[in-house]
């Protein structure tokens, strides 16, 4: 179904176009592949997907850190840790001296192979984000898979034994929740408060901050809502809750997203949907040009009422 | 006149399986109206039809169960037209259930302009209605509790709409929302069962 038959455009909505103010982030996905199929999965990631980004991308995207200031690496998949380079690309990355963090779909370190990364990511102070969309361990399954909460209580015991998420540690371990079903986000701070308690009185577990991520209407997801006949009112129930104030806080006024052949976009949704970074700014990382790039017009679709739905949503949660 | 009676009907939803078949890829015909229907033939991707009933041992092709009175094969295409067949749907709900009009989904959007013809009022309430809701002693949680519960109880369809989703976003359990739902109905029950008391009082004046 296409959204302009039961919404207005976004492109409409906001009146003016988007601009980027600078960039602090470069997301970096490493490819789709994935021990897991989760059913919110905006890229639809998975054990079968090919996609992965060549060496030389890689060597490309730590050419234009080193060559600017941009203070935060963040990287992201499918699950990173599948990647044949991941251990080397991060050793590289943590030289850089910057900001890095990892979003790990968690489960994948208790694999034999990859459980050496847990030391890994504390010796080097990678910081953690972990999706685990609820406290309740049958929401969690369903969305991502049977078993899934059980390995990742395991992961967050093993990443609390070596300082993760404890205060003053200065190891960050992060959650990320979004909803299991054709529902907004509640607010941050309510969930927050939720997902610390019942995580600290049942598990003895800690985390330093919850993300809450507004499900897109794209990929899987968008598969999900238009199945289960939800996506009208999913869509109607973004455009109701458009907030102009998360505008100013976006993440694709900040971040540039490379995806894993090397290709620039906006965000990694855009990504998802194959929308490049354009107006005249390069769309490539060989062609990386900061100034064109920092101040460049934002490619923006319906699925943006996502991101500024409510109190805003951003891969590092809520924009107000 | 003609009476034609439907031998088969789909439970499925119809919006909802025009837009799968879209999704898998097929073409709708969307060629077929009203006004052409005795000199044109229905376009669109060809579908092979399958039909189970409980009980039935297996899946059977449609051509297994019925046969056409021409002895020629069935030729289902997808014909699409899905704005022609939902409003001719809803036409017909509309004339044989004339209270449709109540408390239809798409109301609720309207809540936001129930300050019509009494402005400053609309804009009181407003006010206040969001004071209330905001974090006060009671969290967030608490109060969608409360107000999930009155929805309930008061049989509001857009209020429980609006707060089964405000508690989901919550994070709020399907049992902590039930057991809310069921401390309505135990109150309401009460509520009930006191009044008897003024029922008793009678009888009791009254009876010889």
């Amino acid at each position: 179904m296409d959204a302009s038959n039961v919404i207005s455009s976004f492109t409409q909505k906001i009146n003016e176009p988007v601009n980027a103010i600078s960039i602090e982030i470069l997301q970096i996905n490493v490819g789709y592949r994935c021990n897991l199929e989760c059913r919110h999965c905006h890229v639809e990631a998975g054990p079968q997907r090919p996609e992965i980004m060549t060496r030389e991308t890689m060597e490309q995207c730590l050419k234009v850190f080193q060559n600017h200031p941009i203070p935060t690496v963040d990287i992201t998949g499918g699950s990173p840790e599948l990647h044949p380079n991941f251990k080397w690309f991060l050793n590289e990355c943590v030289a850089l001296k910057r900001r890095v963090l990892v979003r790990s779909n968690g489960t994948i370190l208790l694999e034999k192979e990859h459980e050496g990364l847990f030391d890994f990511y504390s010796d080097n102070r990678i910081e953690v984000v972990l999706s685990l969309p609820h406290v309740d361990p049958r929401v969690t399954d369903r969305q991502r898979g049977e078993g899934v909460f059980e390995r990742l209580i395991e992961v967050m015991r093993r990443l609390n034994k070596r300082g993760y998420g404890r205060d003053g540690s200065g190891l960050i371990l992060d959650l990320v929740h979004n909803p299991a079903g054709a529902y907004l986000p509640g607010s941050q701070t309510s969930l927050e408060s939720l997902y610390k308690e019942a995580f600290r009185e049942k598990y003895g577990l800690n985390f330093n901050h919850l993300f809450c991520i507004t499900n897109m209407p794209i990929g899987r997801y968008r598969d999900y809502l238009l199945r289960t006949g939800n996506y009208e009112d999913y869509m109607k129930t973004l455009v109701r809750a458009f907030n102009p104030a998360s505008l100013k806080g976006i993440m694709c006024k900040t971040t540039v997203s490379v995806g894993w052949d090397g290709m620039l976009y906006d965000c990694d949704f855009n990504q998802a949907l194959g929308l490049t970074i354009d107006h005249s700014a390069p769309h490539h990382i060989s062609a990386f040009e900061m100034g064109q790039l920092a101040a460049r017009q934002i490619v923006v679709g319906d699925h943006c009422y996502g991101c500024t739905a409510g109190s805003g949503s951003s891969c590092q949660g809520q924009t107000t | 006149m003609t009476l034609y009676k439907a031998i088969f009907i789909g439970l499925v939803d119809l919006k909802a399986f025009h837009e799968s078949l879209v999704n898998i890829g097929c073409k709708p015909g969307n060629n077929m109206t009203m006004d052409n229907k005795e000199k044109t033939c229905v376009e669109g991707d060809s579908l092979n039809v399958f039909v189970t009933w409980k009980g039935a041992k297996k899946t059977y092709r449609l051509d297994k169960v019925i046969g056409d009175s021409n002895g020629k094969p069935f030729a289902i295409r997808f014909g699409g037209n899905l704005v022609n067949a939902m409003h001719k749907n809803m036409t017909k709900i509309r004339k044989g259930a004339p209270m449709e009009e109540y408390y239809e989904k798409k109301d609720l959007e309207d809540f936001e302009n129930i300050g019509e013809y009494a402005p400053i009022l609309g804009q009181k309430y407003f006010d206040y209605y969001s004071d209330v809701m905001e974090v006060g002693k009671l969290s967030e949680r608490e109060k969608s509790l409360i107000a999930l519960t009155v929805a309930a109880t008061q049989k509001c369809p857009y209020c429980i709409d609006a707060y089964t989703n405000k508690c989901l976003s919550l994070g709020i359990s399907r049992e902590e929302m039930m057991e809310a739902v069921h401390v309505g109905a135990a109150m309401t029950a009460g509520i009930v069962l006191a009044h008897s008391t003024q029922m008793r009082k009678i009888i009791k004046k009254k009876e010889m």
